[in-house]
This record gives C-alpha cells, structure tokens and sequence, in this order.
C-alpha cells in the first residue's frame, strides 16, 4: 500500500456537516430519469406515458450505442415523459409505488471483456461508468489502462464513500472482480488516510490500495491518477466511486437492478443533516422534509461540484450528496470590498477572518464580486493539486487552440479538478466552464 | 442602509433598461453602485455554488492598504524635505506660502510636524487627484464603450503612480503621462489584464523621456513653492547619483565614502532622503511587502528573488570590477538601501498581469529585475537609477520566461507517453 500526500489544496469548513448516522428515508413519490445529465445520448424512449414498469425496466436508451440502457429504479406508472426541442426526450417520470417488482436484467455475462461490457450495458449500470480523460460516460471500445474505485470523497460535506458502503463487503468483492474483468491493467482503490470505516473497503483482493492524505483535491480522481499512474497520450483510463462498485456487485450477487443507494444531506440549510438510503433518482422532496425551506439552493452534489435543482427534481446516476445551502437572494454588503469581513469564508488573508477563525462557516451561493479579467495572483497555483498550469490552459482553451491545450494537459481535468480554482478566483471566473467548453471542443474535433 | 439600498434599486431601472436614454452609461453606474454595495450576482446552477469572499476591489484594496504607510511617509518627508531646504537657502529670501499653507499660516523659522504634514498634503494631494481623476476618467470612458463593468486594476495604478514621481512634478505632465499610459499601455490591450507592461510604471518612463529636465538631476527632489514647485536656487542630489558621481570627482573616491558623508545608513533606511516621494523610506516598503506577502496578494517569490540577486549581483560587479572607487565600488547592501529598487520590486515587479505566471518564472524574472538594475546602476553612464528601465524590459520578457517554463511542463507531459 502506497501512501501519497497532497500538499496543495484546501477544505472548506462549510457548516452542516451530515451525521454519521444511517436511516432509511421514506420512499419517495416519483423518481426521474433525466438524459442531461449525459450530453451526447441520443435517447430513444421504450415507454409510453401510462405503462406500468418494474424496477430494472428499460426506460430508454441511447442510439448512439443502443446496449447502453437506463432503467426504472422503482415499480410504477410512467407519468410524464418530457421532450425537448425536435422531440428530444428530456426526462422520464415514474411514480414510485413502493413495492418493488424486479424486472429480469440478465447475469454478468463472463466469457469476454466485451460480453462483460455488454451486459453492463444491458443492465442499465454502464452510466455508473465514468471515463478519463473528457469525464463522461465511456464510449470508445479501447480498453482501459487502469481503473480507480474511489473510496474517499474530500469534497466540502460530502457523503464519505467508506461509511455509505459499510456492511457491504461481499457486494464490492464482486464489484471488484467484474472490473478486473474489464482491464488488463490494475485495478485501484482509493482510501483517505486514516479514514474511519474502511475496513470493508481495506480487504478487497484482486485491488491495489492506495492512500491519500492531505486537503481537498486529494480525494478526485484526476488527484489519484496523476499520482498512480498518469495517463500516456491515447490512453483511458475508467473511474467509479466505491457506491457505484457496490451496485455493481449487487447486481452480479443478486440479478437484480440495484434501486437503492445512500445519500448524505447536509449544509447549514438542511433541515435533516444525516445519511439516507433512499430510492436511486428520488425526489428530492422525500430526503428534505415537508416544510418550506425559504430561500435556499438545493445542490444534487456538492457545493463544488453539482446542479441546483428544486425540491421536486429528482437526484442524478451519481447521486451521493444532496447540500442545501441560503441562496442569498438580495443580500448586498455594504462596502463588502472595504470592511474587514471577520465571519467571511475565504482562503485569503485580505479577508480578515483569519483574525478570529470560526470552525465552521455558513456560505450562501453569491458570487461575491464581479465578473474580471483573468488577473492571476497565484492563488489557482496553490489549490491545484495537479501538474497542469491552469491560466495557460485556460488561455489556450478561449483561443480555440484545442492542439495547445491538449499539450498544456486538458485530458488530465475536469471540471472538478479545477473546482477550487473558481472557488479562489478574485475575478470570479468559472474555470471548470471554460475546462468543459475546451473538452467539448476536443471532442468534436476528434 | 435599507434606505440607501431603496434609493439606488429606484435609480437602477433607469440605467439597467436597455431602452432607457442613461443606458450607455450603465457600466458607471454598475461601478458606484458596485461601490457601494457587493454585486447581487450569485454563483451559476451548475458546477461550483460558493465562493471565496474575495473579489478583485478587494485585492486592489490590499495592494492600496500595503501602500498606506509608503504614502504617509510620502506626506511627511516631503513637507520635512522641504522646510530642510529652505533652512539651508533661506537668508535673504522670502518664503513663498502655498494655497493650502495659506490656511493655516506656516511657520517657516521654526516648522513643525503639522507644517510638513500641511505642506506635504499641498503637494501630494493635487497628486492624486490629477492622477487618479485623469486615469480613472478614461478607465470608465472605455468601459462605456465597451460596454464592460468598470475594472479596478488603475485603483492601485493610481496610487502608485502619484509615489514614484518627484513631489515637485507639474500637475499637466502628470496627466499627460498618465492619459499616455492608460490609453497607449493599457486600454489599447485591452484594459485590466491584458496590459504588458505595468501602467504606473510606463507614466514614469513616459516622464521621465519626455520631460526629463522635470524627472531627474538634482533640482527636482525637493519640492518648493515657486512656479515650478522648487525652491529657488536649491538643489540636492539623490543618494544613487552622489555614488554615481563618485568616480567622477577629482580624486575619484569610493562611492560609500561619498555617500555616508551625506546621508547616514539610517536617514536611507528611514527615509530621511529626498527623491521620488513614496519610494524614499525602505521601512514603509518593507511594512507593506509583509503586508502583501501575508495576505497572498504578492508573490514573495518575485521579492525574494529581486533582493537576492541585486545583492549578488552588485556584489559580483564589485569583485568582478575590483573597483575601489565610482559607483561599482559601492556595497550590496547599499545598493539596496539607495534608490527605488526595493519599491520596485515590492509594488511593481508584483504586478499579476505584467510579471510571470509560473512561480519558477517569477524567481527569475525577480532575479533578473535585480540584475538589470545593478548593470543599469553601474555600467550605464548616464542614469544613476536602473529599477525602471529592468522592471519595463522584463515586464516584456515575462510572456517569454512563461514560455519556457510552460514548454517544460509539456516536455513532463510528453516524457510520460
């Protein structure tokens, strides 16, 4: 086991922390599938509004590679469907009745990487897949260099993948073994140092273990690859977070479609801070409560990574943190920029909060300034844990020079690997934007 | 406050509508507003939902706080530098009241702090009015035209210019310098970080080409109040050009002599010398380089490299030369303590958008300001000072320290595969 310590970075101490306490949260209403959430499906829908579904029944798929379906994570009646411009279908709404009946998704098939890959696909759990570079749902047929679980989540309030996979070790073991399947290279499991519940995760076999100490971003998995086994160029590598490894397994133990998962909610607004198991893709409604929550935003992720929905939108294929912070609507400090600002969050000491540092801070979703320029006072440098100059890319990406930025290590980020930098940023410029409009561009031209 | 916040909100339709007449001059607007109170934005739907507290008013705030001290000091020795001069050449002479020691009646036999401070506001603070008025007027005057929000890079610009001129500058050169900066060196890039060459610094070497006989020799650094701002018949060389003249006297002596023989370590250190008003006491820099270190609004990196190689490098030009008299026989640690130097590198060479991005860029740009300065400073004939002419020439080299740099992290990458 090798151990890699992350100097560069930052934690945020944002109020709200969830407890560390499993409860099963009430079934929820409705759950939904949504295709934005994976720009690039061509979606095909297989329901009519009205068709009674089982859990693990194909919603739609995508017509791009049409093995790869999204299936009902509950037993119910499709409510809605909704489309786009040009009949695009944009979601899918299912009620949930509660009661789940499981329709027959089929074993991992073994004989082959490919028949693996394809019964994946088959199964609706290929979207639990994410690849390196471009961050996004694998696609190409290469196989992948190495692939990391992540075990750890360094992200501020974060479900902490170790606890939500507690007791579930015989699911992972098969996880584990579907995955080493899938690569002829390492499989690797990523574990914050020092970690509480991880003995689970500690005895996986058919897995290198890997620490990683020190502050956020020592828990992405762009942090992890780059220590352990950086990319060469025209390599994948694939990417799952331990949750995801455990659905997996459960679908190979079981033959069932894995429908419920542990979300954590936390942030200084939640009006229940804990860990849930819940329904996949349920209505947020069902993990906040019923009573009104003023002006706040729900994040489906974390405050550094996620979409704002509204209390009736359903949680994503990734779904493992659920924050609810004050939304700040209205609220203009007077000479914000002049007064010392003690209570304030900031990694700078031109804020003077450092004078009477509090343990934890409430943050509410304002920019805090304006729209600059680029003017780089160095603090991107100190929050990146990568080998990548960040302003150079950025540079390179807004001049359309894919070919630079590619030099300059566009295929080593994503957006969360740069989340920190647009936390800092005294030009509130959103970096991980302009990180996706280059991977974007990279993508089309390739 | 709500009342105030009522207020503005009422006056904002009326610029926010795209249809309104005072439309176009939103971005003015934007900036009082904005001055006041926080921007209302808030952080987009997708990706990062919290941010630092930090803005950019805030960074140029600090910069300003750091130059605080530099700028009381500017105030005081400039009124103390001057009543010391006119001691010397009073006899026989009326003294000359200025418009706002009119007010409250100097006394010129025997000056007082509060004369110095009155007659130091005299002067720096037409300054900074003309400095800032002229600078930030164009600034908006672009960002109408541009449509953008008004950028607060000139509020340090502003600032420092008015410390890096002699106090005794005319008010109309000033302006023109600072018009010729912003719009030549700044706005046609641009504006706010898209500028090579660091603003403040470009007015002062506009000045000091174009009105030369008003921005160097000895008459200059002290300022007066007769129509050119001097005091008749005064003049007093800086400390660089009593070692610079050193080699030239007959017998040539060793610079140090000469300069000890005027100004003591500690009037250096202090500021207790006459010279570009803000730049004159290294203790001021010294408070506001920690400031800025401490805060992270600097890069230590840029400083600690510029110090080290103006003392190695003076000390190598020193060995080198075997130099026992003129300005090369000076010692390193003189070499700091005389000129603009340690402002320099403190204030300017920090300057985000004209230095290096990548930290080992910025140990060697800082390294290489302070080996410009010290070649400028000992072999150039001519100008006794090299910090402005170094900072300029390596503010057009940082793109090109960047690249290789860069270019280098890209071999890492290519090693890999």
């Amino acid at each position: 086991m090798t151990t890699h310590t992350i100097k560069n970075g930052l934690d945020l101490p944002l109020a709200g922390k969830p407890e560390r306490k499993l409860v099963d949260a009430p079934e929820p209403a409705v759950v939904a599938l949504a295709t934005a959430e994976f720009p690039g499906i061509k979606p095909k829908v297989l329901v009519k509004e009205g068709d009674q579904v089982k859990t693990g029944q194909p919603l739609f798929l995508d017509k791009v590679d049409r093995d790869i379906v999204w299936c009902s994570p509950a037993t119910g009646t499709v409510q809605k469907l909704e489309f786009g411009e040009r009949r695009f279908l944009l979601k899918v709404v299912v009620t949930n009745s509660g009661k789940d009946e499981f329709a027959p998704v089929g074993k991992p098939d073994t004989k082959s990487r490919e028949a693996l890959i394809k019964s994946i696909k088959n199964a609706g759990l290929w979207p639990l897949f994410v690849q390196r570079p471009l961050g996004k749902m694998p696609r190409s047929a290469a196989a992948p260099a190495a692939i990391f679980v992540n075990g750890m989540d360094t992200a501020p309030l974060a479900c902490d993948p170790a606890f939500a996979t507690q007791g579930r070790k015989a699911e992972l073991q098969a996880g584990i073994d579907l995955l080493g399947r899938l690569t002829d290279g390492d499989v690797f499991v990523c574990l914050r140092a020092g970690g509480d519940f991880q003995s689970d995760l500690r005895d996986l076999k058919g897995c290198a273990i890997h620490e990683f100490a020190g502050p956020h971003p020592s828990g992405l998995v762009g942090t992890h690859i780059r220590n352990i086994q950086p990319m060469k160029a025209g390599e994948v590598c694939w990417s799952l977070r331990a949750q995801d490894v455990a659905l997996l397994g459960e679908w190979a133990l079981t033959g069932r479609y894995p429908a419920k998962t542990v979300v954590a909610v936390g942030g200084s607004a939640a009006p229940h801070r804990g860990h849930f198991r819940t329904r996949r893709h349920a209505q947020a409604a069902a993990l906040l409560g019923k009573a009104p929550l003023g002006d706040v935003r729900i994040i489906d992720g974390t405050v550094l990574g996620g979409s704002a929905i509204s209390a009736d939108d359903c949680l994503g294929t990734r779904a493992g943190t659920l924050t609810v912070i004050p939304e700040g609507t209205d609220q203009r400090d007077l000479f914000g920029w002049a007064l010392p600002q003690f209570g304030k969050l900031s990694a700078s000491r031109s804020v003077f909060s450092w004078l009477m540092p509090k343990k934890e801070y409430v943050v509410d979703a304002r920019l805090n300034g304006g729209h600059r320029p680029i003017v780089n006072i160095g603090s991107w440098d100190s929050v990146t844990a990568i080998d990548v100059h960040t302003s150079y890319l950025l540079r390179a990406i807004q001049a359309n020079d894919i070919e630079e930025a590619v030099k300059l290590g566009l295929l080593e980020v994503t957006e969360e690997d740069v989340a920190l930098c647009t936390f800092v940023d005294a030009c509130k410029i959103d970096v991980g934007k302009i990180v996706r409009q280059g991977l974007d561009l990279y993508e089309k031209e390739s | 406050m709500q009342f105030l916040r009522n207020l503005i909100e009422k006056q904002r339709k009326l610029y926010h509508s795209p249809d309104s007449k005072f439309h176009k001059v939103w971005p003015l607007f934007d900036a009082f507003e904005t001055f006041l109170f926080a921007p209302g934005h808030r952080a987009g739907r997708q990706g990062v939902h919290v941010r630092d507290y930090v803005d950019l008013k805030r960074v140029m705030n600090t910069v300003i706080i750091a130059m605080l001290p530099c700028l009381l000091w500017a105030i005081w020795n400039t009124g103390a530098q001057h009543f010391a001069a006119w001691a010397k050449v009073a006899a026989g002479k009326e003294y000359i009241v200025g418009w706002l020691q009119a007010m409250f009646a100097p006394n010129v036999a025997a000056p007082t702090g509060f004369d110095y401070v009155i007659f130091g506001l005299q002067r720096m603070l037409p300054i900074l009015i003309v400095s800032y008025g002229v600078g930030l007027g164009i600034e908006m005057l672009f960002s109408v035209i541009r449509k953008e929000e008004v950028s607060e890079g000139y509020l340090v610009s502003g600032m420092l210019i008015a410390l890096i001129v002699p106090a005794s500058i005319p008010l109309w050169q000033l302006a023109i310098g600072v018009a010729f900066a912003v719009v030549l060196g700044k706005e046609v890039f641009g504006g706010t970080g898209m500028n090579i060459f660091n603003p403040a610094m470009l007015v002062r070497a506009f000045l000091f080409f174009a009105f030369a006989g008003q921005m160097s020799g000895d008459m200059v650094w002290v300022a007066g109040n007769n129509g050119n701002h001097l005091i008749d018949g005064y003049s007093q060389p800086t400390a660089l050009a009593i070692a610079k003249a050193s080699g030239g006297l007959d017998p040539a002596v060793a610079a140090s002599d000469a300069l000890t023989k005027v100004y003591t370590h500690s009037d250096l250190f202090f500021g207790n010398i006459p010279g570009s008003a803000g730049e004159v006491s290294k203790l001021c820099v010294l408070l506001g380089a920690f400031w800025l270190v401490f805060t992270g609004v600097g890069s230590w990196r840029v400083m600690v490299g510029g110090v080290l190689s103006l003392l190695a490098s003076a000390f190598l030009m020193k060995t080198l030369s075997g130099a026992s008299v003129g300005v090369l026989s000076l010692a390193p640690h003189e070499h700091l303590l005389c000129g603009g130097f340690l402002f320099g590198i403190v204030f300017m060479a920090t300057d985000p958008v004209s230095s290096p991005e990548t930290s080992i860029g910025k140990w060697i740009y800082g390294a290489l300001i302070g080996f410009v300065t010290i070649l400028v400073r000992t072999i150039n004939p001519a100008y006794p000072e090299g910090t402005m002419l170094a900072i300029l020439l390596l503010n057009a080299f940082a793109p090109g320290i960047d690249h290789f740099v860069v270019a280098a992290n890209i071999k890492r990458r290519l090693a890999r595969s």
